[in-house]
């Protein structure tokens, strides 16, 4: 016999080397290929075209006029004009020597602001007309058109100068103040402006620059200089601060400008980016630019912003971008230092770039895949957290749901078992703990609040049992009934039929303590049904028609059989027959009917006979799991932050609860097997030494059958990593929608894909790897084959 | 010295099915008495053997622990069965378990006893049936004469009032029988009260006080274990013979 075990564990020590070999090659493999460098090279294409101009100054702005007309101002007088959308310029001779800074166009007007107080004005296809303000040593820094012959200019040393058509008027307030952007509203008789400047500087008009109120700026940004003001419509406008963040003012009933929020959190990373201007072209999409070729947009109303790449411009690194305007959302042109225009680029069916793509964003051109490896296996990497997080939660809940239902689907409590063992039990609780939590569900319109109720109350009753019978004395305690409530054996048959009554007729409405029974539920649901007014086979369907109804219908079959039951028992639990033929019968065995057992199957049916992605919508779209879940957890976690973040995020709490919810259904058929297969005897041994059904099931029955069923529970596990693919239906970014996501920038489909599935081989490998390991750990001599 | 421990009247067992195992079995058994009871296959010896500690409910009759009824729906079946020690036929022993927990689980889980008392009284119940050596194998690894001594000790771990045995040695090889029905005999002599369900004749005339006879489903003859040798019906003459 010790030869034997020896061998054994021979055997089993060869097996265990085995395993650690394979687990150290594996895991130096891994650790050498995340170590080795990728190289590889990569030719990107940018969304900018770049277009030469014939000049070297900085071109400080352009401005779109009528149609495809653009114009472009900068430095020492420069002027330019293109009438294709920004392709081909033509560069004026100068009319000045001043920098112009500034531009605005309204309807027809196009006025330019510069150095030393120069205002010109172009009205129509007029010549320029000189507007110069009358104090020539400010330079001026942007003017604003408020209506065809109103326009405002803004300077050094906190300047406001007003033209109303005749001449200028000062209206300067605080020398103190430092502006750097105007913007009026292009409707509304330009009644509505708004100023931003150093410091957090905000001041808004409504009365078309009358008066000027103080605007507090959010906190966060009060030391902040806001560089530029976009009015965008007359209940949006948008600011940025020199660290790119967004501002934005929306105000439904009131003018805008008075509240503002700040929109993105984040400062920019690089300090030496300083933001110089914003560019909405619709309330989600916004254009941030700056110096060091900086250009971002935001395709969420600027909670966030995404830098376009544009490296692959032979640019000088301390290029300023000044200006972006963008002629139609879909075509836009960028002007910057040195004479450098660059346009979104044009094919036969317009602009390549549109409002439903991201604008100027690059798509590169990976001819070594190391290289496209080595950028998406971040991306590769979040999916797989995000997917592990699901699956991880989903396996443990899918555990502790399968292991639940498969000990109520072999619970051996039939009828006849509750009534005869435990009939002062069950009248207990269906006369007091269930009225009990209907009135409290009632009163305080929280199932939650019952359910704890409950739960409190038959855990004390638990805890008095408990203390009750471990005071074990070498005497027999005798009888023991409910808390020495028994009745007598003359009396049981009668409190069975009273019982049977009262779960039929329930209680009857007096002041509004109504509980109704069997009979009422079905009665009034059959009625709701009926007013559904389907037709024919369509009657399947009701239960989405009125869920509640539908409920309260099976509530109230489960209540009203046994209710009938005990009604007609004779105490003798006999079964009943049928004759049909003259020595046939049917045999129907109403008291061997096992509620636990009936509850189990109704969920496990549902479960395993209704596809996984139909459960993941219904699930997440259809009764909003995640949102309830998310609001009845709302505040509860506030202090403790992984739980709060768990909590606030609906799509995933949807997509643990589909994956565990299926797989529990699964995992309980599995389990229930492996239940049945030790043998019965080792329930009676557990029994016949006075353990309890739930100690002998916890404690004998279900360690050996939890050891036989690792292989097919690893396979439901394997199984469980897979499904969770199919969580992208609700949105949730795992790794497989993010292979979607990476295939719509890259367009790299076989290597998308490709690692994907890699990706997923290398996670449900290493679980079986685990599983194995597991099996082979907790193996039982004499327990199963191998 | 004559206390009652067990008292069986008029018991029935009918199965589902249909099958009238038991029809009217009445006995009695005293303290420190060991009754054996045997009889050919079918005859219902087992199935009255698991009605005492109810694993099967009886259909009729009643069954007395020290005076108490045990088969009503209100006592506490499973402090009952923690008084009735039970050895059965393929020893059972808890396959995930090492031999001393096997016997350690009863004694932590419904006598409430700390980990170490009742390792302390597991170990000196394994020196009794002499299998102290074993006590960290694993019952895959054990024998079936071993298996069948550990379930003995769990059984007597348990301090019963009891102790039945369902035909204990009819799994094991001839060698292996021995030592287990050597263990039962110190039992006997130490005065513990036993039921014993047996296939082995010789052993039953020489361990039990009294011999019950099982023929279908009614006890056939009863007495002394002399009626081994002067048996007084025609159907345990019949039965006996062949065993001989």
């Amino acid at each position: 016999m010790s030869e034997l075990s020896r061998v054994c564990l021979d055997s089993k020590e060869s097996k265990k080397n085995t395993l650690r070999g394979l687990i150290i090659v594996f895991s130096l493999t891994l650790l050498i290929i995340c170590s080795t460098q990728a190289q590889g090279q990569s030719s990107k294409k940018s969304g900018w075209e770049l277009i030469t101009t014939d000049t070297e100054l900085d071109i400080l702005n352009v401005i779109s006029t009528e149609g495809n007309e653009v114009w472009g101002f900068g430095e020492s007088g420069l002027m330019m004009h293109s009438d294709d959308k920004g392709h081909n310029w033509n560069i004026f001779d100068s009319i000045t020597n001043e920098n112009l800074t500034s531009s605005d166009y309204l309807n027809g007007n196009l006025a330019i602001a510069g150095s030393n107080g120069l205002v010109m004005i172009k009205r129509g296809v007029s010549e320029w007309l000189d507007l110069s303000i009358p104090d020539n040593s400010i330079d001026l820094k942007d003017i604003a058109i408020s209506s065809d012959d109103y326009f405002f200019v803004i300077g050094d040393k906190g300047t406001l100068w007003n033209y109303d058509g005749d001449a200028w008027e000062n209206i300067s307030m605080n020398g103190s103040m430092q502006y750097n952007s105007i913007s009026f509203i292009d409707d509304n008789n330009g009644q509505n402006g708004i100023i931003v400047g150093n410091n957090g500087l905000i001041l808004t008009t409504i009365d078309q620059g009358v008066t000027w109120d103080i605007i507090t700026p959010p906190d966060a940004i009060k030391n902040s200089n806001i560089i530029s003001i976009e009015l965008f419509s007359n209940s949006k406008a948008y600011a940025t601060t020199q660290e790119g963040r967004i501002l934005v003012s929306r105000n439904l009933e009131t003018s805008i400008g008075f509240e503002w929020d700040l929109v993105t959190e984040e400062k920019l990373p690089d300090n030496n980016i300083q933001i110089v201007n914003i560019d909405v072209i619709n309330p989600l999409k916004i254009i941030i630019t700056g110096t060091n070729n900086y250009i971002a947009t935001s395709k969420d109303g600027g909670n966030t912003v995404e830098e376009h790449n544009i490296s692959l411009i032979p640019l000088e690194m301390n290029w300023t971008i000044y200006d972006i305007e963008m002629i139609d959302g879909f075509c836009g042109v960028l002007s910057g230092s040195q004479g450098i225009i660059l346009v979104t680029g044009i094919n036969e069916d317009g602009c390549t770039e549109g409002l439903d793509q991201t604008l100027g964003f690059q798509i590169e051109e990976f001819n070594k895949f190391g290289k496209f490896a080595d950028k998406y296996s971040s991306w590769m990497l979040d999916g797989l957290i995000a997917t592990m997080k699901i699956v991880g939660f989903g396996i443990l809940f899918g555990f502790i749901i399968g292991i639940t239902l498969a000990m109520l689907k072999t619970a051996p409590t039939s009828l006849k078992d509750m009534l005869e063992s435990h009939l002062e039990r069950v009248i207990f609780f269906s006369w007091f703990m269930l009225p009990l939590s209907v009135l409290l569900t009632r009163q305080f319109e929280n199932i939650l609040f019952s359910v704890l109720v409950i739960i409190t109350l038959l855990l004390i009753i638990k805890l008095i049992e408990f203390v009750n019978n471990n005071n074990y004395s070498e005497e027999l305690s005798g009888q023991e009934g409910f808390f020495g409530l028994v009745i007598s054996s003359e009396r049981r048959l009668l409190w069975t039929r009273i019982l049977g009554l009262s779960y039929i007729v329930g209680i009857p409405n007096i002041r509004g303590m109504e509980i109704r029974g069997g009979f009422a539920m079905i009665f009034e649901s059959v009625i709701s049904f009926k007013k559904l007014d389907l037709s024919g086979v369509a009657y399947i369907f009701a239960p989405i028609g009125d869920p509640m109804a539908f409920s309260y219908f099976i509530l109230g079959i489960f209540i009203t059989f046994p209710g009938l039951l005990l009604l007609t028992s004779n105490g003798k639990y006999s079964n009943v027959e049928i004759p049909y033929l003259k020595d046939k019968k049917i045999v129907i065995k109403p008291w061997e009917l096992r509620p636990l057992n009936s509850l189990a199957t109704l969920y496990t049916d549902m479960f395993r006979n209704t596809p996984l992605v139909v459960q993941f919508l219904f699930l997440h779209f259809g009764i909003e799991m995640g949102k309830r879940i998310e609001n009845a957890a709302d505040g509860i976690f506030d202090n403790i932050p992984y739980l709060a973040d768990i909590f606030s995020d609906r799509i995933y709490l949807s997509a643990i609860c589909a994956l565990a919810m299926n797989s529990g259904a699964y995992q309980c058929e599995t389990l229930r097997g492996a239940i049945a297969a030790i043998p019965s005897g080792q329930m009676e041994a557990g029994r016949s030494i006075g353990l309890t059904y739930l100690q002998t099931m916890r404690l004998i029955i279900l360690p050996q059958s939890i050891r036989i069923c690792i292989p097919p529970l690893g396979n439901e596990m394997v199984n469980l990593v897979l499904n969770s693919s199919l969580a992208m239906v609700i949105g949730y970014t795992e790794l497989t929608r993010q292979g979607k996501l990476i295939n719509a920038i890259t367009f790299q489909i076989t290597w998308t894909w490709g690692m994907v599935m890699i990706s997923y081989f290398v996670v449900t490998w290493t679980l079986a790897l685990i599983l194995r390991r597991i099996e082979v750990k907790t193996k039982i001599p004499g327990l199963g084959i191998v | 010295m004559n206390k009652e421990v067990l008292n069986v009247k008029d018991m029935h067992k009918i199965y589902p099915g249909g099958v009238h195992a038991v029809k009217g079995v009445s006995f009695y058994v005293n303290e420190g008495e060991s009754v054996a009871i045997i009889g050919s296959s079918g005859s219902g010896k087992s199935t009255v053997l698991r009605c005492i500690n109810r694993l099967i409910e009886p259909t009729e009759g009643i069954v007395m622990l020290k005076g108490n009824r045990i088969n009503t729906p209100v006592v506490d079946i499973n402090e009952i069965r923690s008084r009735i020690g039970m050895v059965f036929q393929s020893f059972e022993l808890f396959a995930h378990l090492k031999v001393l927990q096997n016997i350690t689980l009863g004694l932590i889980h419904v006598r409430g006893m700390s980990e170490s008392e009742a390792e302390d009284l597991a170990l000196s119940v394994l020196e009794r049936v002499d299998m102290l050596d074993r006590k960290d194998a694993y019952p895959g690894n054990l024998s079936g004469g071993q298996k069948q001594r550990v379930a003995i000790a769990r059984a007597l771990a348990m301090k019963p009032e009891i102790l039945l045995f369902d035909e204990p040695t009819s799994a094991l090889d001839p060698e292996l029988i021995g030592s287990v029905l050597e263990n039962i005999r110190s039992l006997a002599d130490e005065g513990m009260t036993m039921v014993i369900v047996t296939h082995e004749i010789g052993f039953a005339r020489d361990v039990a006080d009294r011999i019950i006879y099982m023929d279908q489903g009614i006890i056939a003859e009863e007495g002394g274990s002399d009626i081994i040798d002067n048996p007084q019906t025609e159907r345990m003459q019949k039965f006996l013979s062949t065993w001989d």
